[in-house]
C-alpha cells in the first residue's frame, strides 16, 4: 500500500529530479569536466591535424633539436613551445599523440572489462548457487591482489606492446564490474518482472539480454568512467617502470618515464608537462564521474 | 464535554519551484476523550498527512497553511520545537504502521519502555521498571517482566505492535494517533489489536484517531468517521450512520467496492467514482477473436491437478545432514481444479499458499508429489514440446505492480513479448493490432502503448499485467494476491475485470488470497490452508455459511463484519 505521504514524496521527488538534473549540469562541477573532455578527446582524435610534428616521423625527428626550452625554436623552423625531448621530438606533439595512445588503451580495456564483467555477473546472479559461488571466488581471489602487480605480471609474460597492456588492464578490471553487476543484478533477479517472464515461457538468454540486463547496469555507469580514470593512471605507471607501450608510440606514462632521465639536469618540461595533462585528465574524468554519480542518484545530493 | 482536540480548517500544502501540492484542504475534524475518530480514504488522499500535521512531523517542505489545531484549548501550532516534543511524548502518543521498523532492533524491550518512562514522566530505576512491566500487561503481554530483556526480532508482528501501543501509552498520553496500526499484521491479530486499542481508549479516557484505508477497521473500532478525498473531508459523523446511508457520492463508492464477506453479489457496482477505469469493455467473442484462434484443441475437464505436493525450504544449509534445517512450506497437498473454475487458496501469511502457486507455475523446483496441467505432467521440467505447450497454457498475475512489469521497457513492449516470442502474430502491424486490442479490453486504452510503467498507477500497472498474461493466449492465470498492494476502489475494478474475463474466455484461475471477503466475491471452491496444509475444500457458499474445520471457524470468525 502507497500512503498518501509517499505518493506525495514521489510527486516532489520527480519534480525536484529534473530541477537537479538540470542544476547539476549547469554547475561549473560538472561543466568545466565536460569541457576539459570534450578538449581532450578533441585533442586525441584531430592529433595528426592539431600536432605541430609528427613525432613518429623519424624523418623530421633531429637529433641537434635535443632538449629545447619551451619556447626555442627547433631546427626546422617550428618553435617548440613546450620545449623538446631528449631525442629531439616537441614534447607538445608527443603530449597530443601520446593522450592518443594513452585514451585508446584505456577505452579499449575498460570496454573488454565491461563486457566480460557484465556477463560473468550476470550469469553469477541469474543461476546463483555453485556457479555463482564459483564465479564470484575468482573474483574475490583477483581482487586480493594489487591490480598494479597483476598488470606487472602479466606483462612481464605477454611482453610490450599497447594490445598487451589492453588485455593486461582488461584482466585487472573485469572483477570489479562483474561484482558490482552481480550484486544489482541479484536484487532484480528476486523481483516479480523476471518470474513473470519465465511464466511466459522465454528463454534464460533472453530473460537475462532482455529484463535482467538493462535493469542491473546503470550503477557501472558511474563504476565504468572512475574506472577509466583509474586505467589511465595504472598504463601511465606501468609506462613509467617500463613494461608497458614501447617508446616508439609513447603514451603519457613513458613520456614523464623519459623525461625522468633529465629532470636533474634541468630540463624538467619533458616531465612536468605530461604529467599535467595526466593530472588534469585523470581529475576532469574522476570530477566528472562524482557529478554523474549526484545527477543519476539525486538523494545523495540532499 | 469538552473537546479533547478541535482542527479548524486546516489546510496543508507541499510548496516545490513547480507546484504547490495542497494534500488537505480545509479538513475541520473534533475529538473527545474516550473517542474513537477514523479517518477513513485511499491512496493520496491526504489522511496520514492530518495525523503527521497534528504533531508537527510534517515532511519538508510540506507546511500547515491555514486553520488552527486546539488540543484542550491550546494552538499548537504556536508552540516551539522543544514545546512541541514534551507534548508529542507526554501528552500524544503515536502508534505507526510497522512494528518492524518503530522499534530499535539494537535495544531490548525494557530498556526502550524505560528510556520513554525516565522521558516522559520522570521515574526512574526500579520504579520505572515496574511502571514498564505494568505497561506491557496492560497491553496483554504476560510473563512481561522476563520479556522485558529481549529484543524486537523475538517477538511476533503482533507482540511487536503491543510494544509500540505501550511505548505509545508511556507518557500517560490523552490523545493516540495510529496510522494504519494493523495494515501490516494477519486478520486474527489485526482482531486482538483493535480490541486492545478500543479497551485502552475506554478504560484510560483518552482520545484515538486511527488513520486507515480499511472500512473494516473503521467499522469494528471507531465510533465516528470522517472520509477523506482528495484532501478534503468529504463526510463526517457517525459510523453507523455513514456506513448505512452515506450522502456523498465518494463514500458511496468506497462503500460498495468493500467486498462483502455475508453474501456473493455478481460484481461491484458503481464505483465509478475514482479511476474511471469502466471504460466500455467490449466482449470477447472466441469464435472471431485472435485470443480464441487456438482454444479448438482437446482439453481435459481438469485443469490442474496436484497430488501429494511437497515443498521444504532450508532454514540453515550445513555440510552435514543433521545440522541443516528446514521450514516445511507445502505438505501432502493434493488438490484438483476443474476447467473454468475460479478455485481460492486462502490462509494467513506463511500458510504456504504461494510457494503452491509458484510451485504450479514452475518458478520453483518441487520436492516430492507431482503437478499436471491438463493431464500433462510438469513437475520439475521445463523442457519437451508437451511440457512447454502445457506451460504456456499457464499465466500468472502477481502481488505488487510496482515490481512486476521491467520498467526499462514500453508497455508495448511488455504485453507483445510473448506474442514475438512465440510468433502467433504474423506481421508486426497485427501484433500491434493485437495489443491495441488487449489493452482495450483491460480498460486502459491504446495511447498506453507508447508509455513507460512508471507512468501509471498501481491499478493500471496491474491492468498491464493481465494484458501481458492474456497475450500468450491462457487457460489458466494464477493470481497470487493480485489486488492486496491496491485500493479498496481499484480493488473492486480489478477484480470486475478478472470476473469479465473469465467469464469470456473460459479461463481456469487459481486466485491466491489472504482477504476472505475477497475470496468470497470471486471464487467458486476454497481451499483453506494452514502450516503447509490444507484444512479444508469446499465450495464457497458451503464454506461460508458452514465451515467444518475448527481452523476456518476461528477465521471466519475474524473476518472483519461488513453487514453495515
Amino acid at each position: 500500500m502507497k500512503d498518501g505521504q509517499s505518493l506525495i514524496e514521489d510527486k516532489l521527488n520527480s519534480a525536484k529530479y529534473k530541477k537537479v538534473l538540470k542544476a547539476n549540469f549547469l554547475k561549473p562541477a560538472t561543466l568545466i569536466p565536460i569541457l576539459l573532455l570534450a578538449f581532450i578527446a578533441g585533442c586525441a582524435i584531430f592529433a595528426p591535424i592539431l600536432a605541430p610534428t609528427n613525432p613518429y616521423d623519424l624523418a623530421i625527428v633531429s637529433i641537434m633539436d635535443s632538449r629545447l626550452a619551451p619556447g626555442e625554436v627547433m631546427f626546422n623552423g617550428t618553435v617548440a613551445w613546450l620545449g623538446t625531448d631528449g631525442a629531439g621530438r616537441d614534447v607538445l606533439s608527443a603530449i597530443i599523440y601520446g593522450l592518443r595512445t594513452s585514451l585508446i588503451v584505456a577505452l579499449t580495456s575498460a570496454a573488454i572489462a565491461l563486457t566480460v564483467g557484465i556477463v560473468v555477473g550476470l550469469i553469477a546472479a541469474f543461476y546463483g548457487g555453485k556457479i555463482d559461488a564459483f564465479l564470484m571466488r575468482i573474483v574475490d581471489i583477483q581482487l586480493s591482489f594489487p591490480a598494479i602487480l597483476i598488470a606487472l605480471v602479466l606483462l612481464a609474460l605477454l611482453g610490450k606492446g599497447i594490445d598487451k597492456v589492453i588485455i593486461a588492464l582488461a584482466i585487472v578490471q573485469w572483477a570489479l564490474y562483474a561484482r558490482t553487476v552481480r550484486a544489482t543484478a541479484i536484487v532484480e533477479r528476486r523481483k516479480e518482472y523476471i518470474e513473470a517472464a519465465s511464466t511466459l515461457g522465454l528463454n534464460n538468454f533472453r530473460i537475462i539480454v532482455k529484463h535482467l540486463l538493462p535493469n542491473s547496469i546503470s550503477p557501472l555507469i558511474v563504476l565504468a568512467t572512475l574506472q577509466t580514470a583509474h586505467s589511465i593512471s595504472i598504463e601511465a605507471t606501468l609506462s613509467f617502470l617500463g613494461v608497458g607501450v614501447p617508446i616508439t608510440e609513447p603514451s603519457l606514462g613513458s613520456l614523464i618515464s623519459n623525461g625522468f632521465d633529465f629532470i636533474l639536469s634541468g630540463a624538467y618540461w619533458i616531465t612536468f608537462f605530461p604529467g599535467i595533462m595526466l593530472l588534469a585528465t585523470v581529475a576532469a574524468i574522476n570530477v566528472f564521474g562524482d557529478q554523474l554519480r549526484t545527477i543519476l542518484n539525486p538523494r545523495l545530493s540532499k | 464535554m469538552t473537546d479533547l482536540l478541535d482542527i479548524k480548517k486546516m489546510s496543508v500544502s507541499f510548496q516545490t519551484e513547480y507546484e504547490t501540492i495542497d494534500a488537505v484542504r480545509n479538513v475541520s475534524i473534533t475529538l473527545r476523550p474516550g473517542e474513537v475518530l477514523g479517518i477513513v480514504g485511499e491512496s493520496g488522499a491526504g489522511k496520514s498527512t492530518i495525523g503527521n500535521a497534528i504533531v508537527n512531523l510534517l515532511e519538508p517542505p510540506g507546511e500547515i497553511t491555514r486553520g488552527e489545531i486546539l488540543f484542550k484549548g491550546q494552538d499548537l501550532r504556536n508552540l516551539d520545537d522543544k514545546q512541541m516534543r514534551d507534548v508529542r511524548g507526554k501528552k500524544i502518543g503515536m502508534i505507526f504502521q510497522d512494528p518492524q521498523t518503530s522499534l530499535n532492533p539494537l535495544m531490548t524491550i525494557g530498556a526502550q519502555l524505560i528510556e520513554t518512562i525516565n522521558k516522559t514522566i520522570n521515574i526512574y530505576g526500579s520504579e520505572a521498571t515496574n511502571k514498564a512491566i505494568e505497561l506491557l500487561e496492560s497491553v496483554g503481554i504476560d510473563e512481561s517482566e522476563a520479556r522485558l530483556n529481549l529484543y524486537p526480532h523475538q517477538f511476533s508482528g503482533g507482540m511487536r505492535q503491543r510494544v509500540v501501543i505501550a511505548l505509545a501509552l508511556a507518557g500517560n498520553p490523552d490523545l493516540i494517533i495510529a496510522d494504519e496500526p494493523t495494515t501490516a499484521l494477519d486478520v486474527s491479530i489485526q482482531a486482538q489489536i483493535l480490541d486492545l486499542i478500543k479497551r485502552l481508549c475506554q478504560e484510560r479516557q483518552v482520545g484515538v484517531i486511527i488513520i486507515t484505508h480499511d472500512i473494516g477497521v473503521i467499522a469494528n473500532i471507531s465510533d465516528r468517521v470522517t472520509v477523506m478525498f482528495n484532501g478534503q473531508a468529504v463526510e463526517s459523523g457517525d459510523v453507523k450512520q455513514i456506513l448505512t446511508n452515506p450522502k456523498h457520492e465518494y463514500t458511496k463508492s468506497l462503500i460498495a467496492a468493500v467486498p462483502r464477506g455475508d453474501r456473493k453479489v455478481e460484481r461491484f457496482k458503481s464505483i465509478d467514482y475514482i479511476e474511471g477505469g469502466a471504460q466500455t469493455q467490449r466482449r470477447i467473442d472466441l469464435d472471431q477473436h485472435w485470443l480464441g484462434k487456438k482454444f479448438t484443441q482437446h482439453f481435459s475437464d481438469t485443469a490442474i491437478s496436484i497430488n501429494n505436493l511437497n515443498k521444504k525450504y532450508s532454514l540453515k544449509k550445513a555440510f552435514l545432514k543433521r545440522n541443516r534445517s528446514y521450514v516445511h512450506a507445502v505438505k501432502d497437498v493434493s488438490l484438483s481444479i476443474k476447467k473454468g473454475e475460479i478455485f481460492g487458496l486462502v490462509g494467513e501469511s506463511g500458510s504456504g499458499k504461494s510457494t503452491i502457486a509458484r510451485l504450479v507455475a514452475g518458478l520453483v523446483r518441487t520436492d516430492k508429489g507431482s503437478i499436471k496441467l491438463f493431464d500433462q505432467e510438469v513437475t520439475n521440467k521445463s523442457k519437451g514440446k508437451d511440457v512447454i505447450a502445457a506451460r504456456r497454457n499457464l499465466q500468472m498475475i502477481f502481488q505488487d505492480p510496482y515490481s512486476s512489469l521491467n520498467a526499462r521497457m514500453r508497455v508495448q513492449d511488455i504485453v507483445s513479448e510473448p506474442i514475438n516470442y512465440y510468433k502467433t502474430a504474423s506481421t508486426n502491424m497485427e501484433m500491434r493490432q493485437i495489443v491495441r486490442d488487449l489493452l482495450d479490453h483491460v480498460g486502459l486504452g491504446s495511447n498506453a502503448m507508447l508509455k513507460y510503467p512508471h507512468q501509471f498507477s498501481g491499478g493500471q500497472r496491474q491492468r498491464i499485467s493481465i494484458a501481458r498474461a492474456l497475450a500468450s493466449r491462457p487457460k489458466i492465470l494464477i493470481c497470487d494476491e493480485p489486488t492486496s498492494a491496491l485500493d479498496v476502489s481499484v480493488q473492486a475494478h480489478i477484480l470486475n475485470l478478472l470476473k469479465d474475463l473469465q467469464d469470456d474466455l473460459g479461463l481456469t484461475i487459481l486466485f491466491i488470497s489472504h482477504d476472505l471477503p475477497v475470496i468470497r466475491q470471486m471464487c467458486d471452491r476454497v481451499a483453506v490452508m494452514r502450516h503447509g496444509s490444507i484444512c479444508e475444500i469446499a465450495t464457497t457458499d458451503s464454506l461460508f455459511e458452514k465451515p467444518q474445520h475448527e481452523y476456518s471457524k476461528h477465521l471466519l470468525e475474524l473476518m472483519p463484519k461488513t453487514d453495515f
